[in-house]
Order: structure tokens, then C-alpha cells, then sequence
């Protein structure tokens, strides 16, 4: 029998060698990984290092040309892609190890008995659009693990609760209605995306919701908008699996950002979410989060939420900041 | 059809600027260009998730209004004593280049100037080229002021021929 945990991730292999200034580096996977000692989860979880997604794999998400230029460039030695995002000699390999992650974490929910699963792997992803790299991120794993579910029919959602808007996973399944894009952000902030009223391509109508909150949010209304508005929505889409984008940096004490959430609020968050899909279908993968303790703490008390552990080192946040969007949107998609 | 199409030299020029010194020479393109066109400037910086102030790189939210600060009196010097106050800066969350192109769009330019490569992007491919998503996607005429380090025109056309017959 399996433990009801299963964490995909190889931190001794991450050779995206971002510089000492850059907020995403490798000692954020370690403090990700940290929360699950620190939460009491060792007993509770299986390890498994990931595999390399194949560039074909890759290509279910991105443009093929796009994908070996990334290749091509990080051979070369790399460099800056935009002021935000690197590449390194490594950053090929681990950025495929990152969304291999996702899909060994499907294969692995599919064929065992695990009832959640969480691949944590670097650079993140939701900002990478089908041909270009932004916002930290090379390839989208959510979204290459996304693809590769709706390519066998399923259907899947994706809440996307990092901080800032994921356009990348927004502009690749806008159309696709096999993929429905949830995302709570802040804005104004980067990359200026995600807007209430994009709700989804022609052929799509209904499957993107953008809920963008102003600084200082907090989580009682983060649970208000996933009663209110998201946990309706998932449920009239009727979702196979659930694909947490489970980024942390809308923790209060996250440097690039200003919501005030805690641990205890993205445990809540997890756990409404994870009550909304069928069983063993429920799989994190990490986006951002720059601040490693609040990452750890993040990190420890989502997936022990889950699990059912004791672990919550904060309390649950509120303030009422952030109210009218989840007014609006309630109004927008008509759920009275 | 919109203002642009009626003619083409009446909307302003929008140009991106970063501080560096590439944004620099393309304000001081753009500036020129106002003047002779007699249109105003609309400097565009686009802010990531991360930015340069004074050769530091800082959380980009955290700084906004010092970045806004920058953009207004230090950035654009050039406009300032060349235009007097016929410009304006505009701060946009994002992508480079869609900024501009927005910003464009949103005013209904004559031009876009940006510089060939500002803080970040590599030179030799087309990964992460500001300028070069400009050009493919602009509704205007689109002019892309090279680094100052540049070499000259026979040494560039030589830089082209080779990588044509590897």
C-alpha cells in the first residue's frame, strides 16, 4: 500500500544556474522541499526523481522550433532571455526534468494508489508561452502535463494560485475546452494579464476565469472567491483532474509581491480544491514563491492540509481587501 | 480606419526606455523624430517581475514608484530638454513588446522606436529580441537604433554573409 503522497522532484540534479542577485535560484526547491520534514509528511510520502520530458513531449504545449532554440541556446552557454529570465548550460535539462516532474506525477496518480502528488521543480513555468520564454520560466509544466491529459480526452483544470497572473497557461488553452484555466492574481502587477472578463476563446466559452485582487488581499477572501466563484465553476465543468499551479509567492512575506496570504490560507485553499475531482487526481506543481521560509511553512501546510496532518504554522489571514472582485465576478458568471 | 491610416505623421511616437544606454540613444532618435514631425513622445517602460536601478537588480513591485520616479526625471532627460512638455512616460506590468505595441495601439502612433538591445536579450538569436518582436508586429513604421558598440555597416554586412554561407 502506498503512502497518500507521492513528491517528484530531484533537487540534487538542478543545474539552472541562475545568479546570486536572481530571486529564483536553487535554494528555493530546497526550502519547497523542506515543508514536508518540517510538517512530519516523511512517512506519509514516496519519492521519485523525475525523468526528462522528451522535446515532443514539450512540443504538446509549445512551438517545436521554440523548443529546440531553447535547447540550441542553453548548449551555446546560455544568457538572458528578458531581463527576468536565464538560461544556463543546464537549464535544458533541468527545465525538462521540471515538467518530466508533472508527468511521471500523472502516470504515477493513474497507475498507483496515491491519492495526491506534487512535482516541485525549477524554474517554474505558468508564464511560458507556446514560443517564448518570460517571467522566469522556459517551459510550462503545468500546461505540458495539462496537454497531455486532454490529449487522451480528459478534462482537466488548472488553478493557478500563484501571484501573478499565469499567461502563458491562459494563451495556450484559451481556445482548447478540454482545459479550464482558473487563476487568482494580483494586479495591477506583472505581466499585466488576466483580466475578469477574459473567460475563454471562441470555441471555449467559460473555461478561463481570471480573478485579479488588489494588494493586500488576504485569505478570507481568497476562500470567499473559491466558494463563491471558483468551486461553482469547477463543479458546472466537471473536471477529470485538478492541476494546482502552486506558486507561494502571494505569501505576506514574499519580496516581488503584496497579497497578505499565509500558509494556513493556501492549506484551505488545497483542500476545497481537492474536494471538487475525483480521487487520486489531484497533483501540485510548483510555480513561484521567493521568500524560502514562507515557502517552507507554504509548502509543509498545503500538503499536509491535504493528508490530513496536524501541520499549520500560521493562522488564516483576513482584512475584507479584495471584496469587489469577487462581487464582480460572482456577477459576470452569473453565480447568484 | 484610424488615424494612423489617414496619416500616417500625426499620432505620437512611442519609444521604450529602461535607463540603459541602447534606451538612451533610441530616446534621443525619438526625440528628434518629434521634432521634426512636430508629434509628441510617449515613453513606454515595461516592468517585470524583476528591474535595474542604478546596476541592482530589485523586486520590481516593491519599487514601482521609485522606477516611476526614474522614468520621469532621469530617464528622460532628453525628451524633457529637447520637447519641453510635449511628452509623457507610461509605466505598463509585462512584456516588453507588448507594451509597446499596446501602447501604440492604445494612441494610435506614427512610430515605435526602441533600441536594439536594451537590459536584457541576447544578440545573436532571436529568443528574447525586443526589437525583433516589434518589427514583426507592429501597425506602424517601427525604427530599431543600434547599440552604440555596434561596428560599422561593411563589418556587419560581413557578420551576415558569413553566417549565410555556414
Amino acid at each position: 500500500m502506498s503512502p497518500p503522497l507521492l513528491i517528484v522532484a530531484s533537487p540534487g540534479a538542478d543545474e539552472h544556474m541562475t545568479p546570486d542577485w536572481h530571486p529564483e535560484n536553487r535554494a528555493r526547491l530546497d526550502a519547497a522541499l523542506a515543508g514536508i520534514a518540517e510538517a512530519g509528511l516523511a512517512e506519509a510520502a514516496d519519492w521519485l526523481a523525475p525523468r526528462l520530458a522528451t522535446p515532443a513531449e514539450l512540443a504538446m504545449a509549445h512551438d517545436p522550433l521554440y523548443v529546440d532554440a531553447i535547447r540550441r541556446f542553453c548548449e551555446a552557454g546560455g544568457g538572458e532571455l528578458d531581463p527576468d529570465t536565464i538560461a544556463t548550460p543546464g537549464s535544458w535539462d533541468t527545465a525538462r526534468r521540471s515538467a518530466g516532474a508533472v508527468l511521471d506525477a500523472i502516470d504515477a496518480l493513474r497507475t498507483g494508489s496515491y491519492r495526491f502528488a506534487f512535482a516541485a521543480g525549477r524554474p517554474p513555468g505558468h508564464h511560458a508561452i507556446r514560443d517564448r520564454a518570460m517571467g522566469f520560466c522556459l517551459f510550462n509544466n503545468a500546461a505540458v502535463g495539462a496537454a497531455s491529459l486532454a490529449a487522451r480526452g480528459e478534462r482537466v483544470v488548472i488553478f493557478d494560485w500563484d501571484v501573478h497572473h499565469g499567461n502563458g497557461t491562459q494563451d495556450i488553452f484559451y481556445d482548447d475546452p478540454d482545459v479550464f484555466y482558473i487563476s487568482t492574481h494580483e494586479s495591477p502587477l506583472y505581466p499585466g494579464t488576466g483580466r475578469l472578463r477574459e473567460t475563454g476563446g471562441e470555441h471555449a466559452q467559460r473555461t478561463t476565469l481570471n480573478l485579479p485582487f488588489p494588494a493586500g488581499t488576504s485569505g478570507d477572501v481568497y476562500r470567499a472567491a473559491f466558494d463563491e466563484v471558483i468551486a461553482p465553476a469547477i463543479s458546472e465543468f466537471d473536471p477529470d483532474w485538478l492541476i494546482i499551479s502552486a506558486g507561494y509567492d502571494g505569501h505576506r512575506d514574499d519580496p516581488l509581491a503584496g497579497l497578505q496570504l499565509t500558509s494556513a490560507d493556501y492549506a484551505d485553499l488545497a483542500v476545497r480544491a481537492g474536494a471538487l475531482v475525483p480521487e487520486q487526481r489531484t497533483l501540485l506543481v510548483l510555480e513561484g514563491g521567493y521568500s524560502p521560509r514562507a515557502l517552507t511553512r507554504s509548502v509543509g501546510a498545503t500538503l499536509a492540509a491535504l493528508v490530513g496532518a496536524a501541520y499549520r504554522p500560521e493562522p488564516a489571514s483576513s482584512g475584507e481587501i479584495g471584496r469587489p472582485t469577487v462581487v464582480a465576478a460572482r456577477q459576470l458568471w452569473e453565480f447568484a | 480606419m484610424s488615424a494612423a491610416d489617414s496619416n500616417p505623421t500625426s499620432g505620437p511616437i512611442v519609444v521604450g526606455v529602461d535607463g540603459s544606454t541602447n534606451a538612451h540613444r533610441a530616446l534621443m532618435v525619438a526625440a528628434r523624430l518629434a521634432v521634426a514631425l512636430d508629434v509628441p513622445v510617449i515613453a513606454v517602460h515595461a516592468l517585470g517581475m524583476m528591474t535595474s536601478i542604478d546596476g541592482r537588480r530589485v523586486p520590481a513591485a516593491e519599487h514601482r514608484d521609485e522606477i516611476e520616479t526614474l522614468m520621469h526625471s532621469q530617464w528622460c532627460d532628453v525628451l524633457r530638454e529637447m520637447l519641453g512638455d510635449r511628452w509623457s512616460g507610461e509605466l505598463v506590468d509585462g512584456n516588453p513588446a507588448v507594451a509597446l505595441l499596446g501602447a501604440a495601439a492604445d494612441h494610435d502612433a506614427s512610430f515605435i522606436v526602441v533600441g536594439a538591445r536594451g537590459v536584457g536579450g541576447h544578440p545573436d538569436l532571436m529568443l528574447g529580441s525586443t526589437s525583433h518582436q516589434v518589427i514583426e508586429h507592429a501597425a506602424c513604421p517601427a525604427v530599431v537604433v543600434p547599440p552604440i558598440d555596434r561596428g560599422s555597416a561593411s563589418d556587419a554586412a560581413e557578420a551576415v554573409r558569413r553566417s549565410l554561407v555556414q
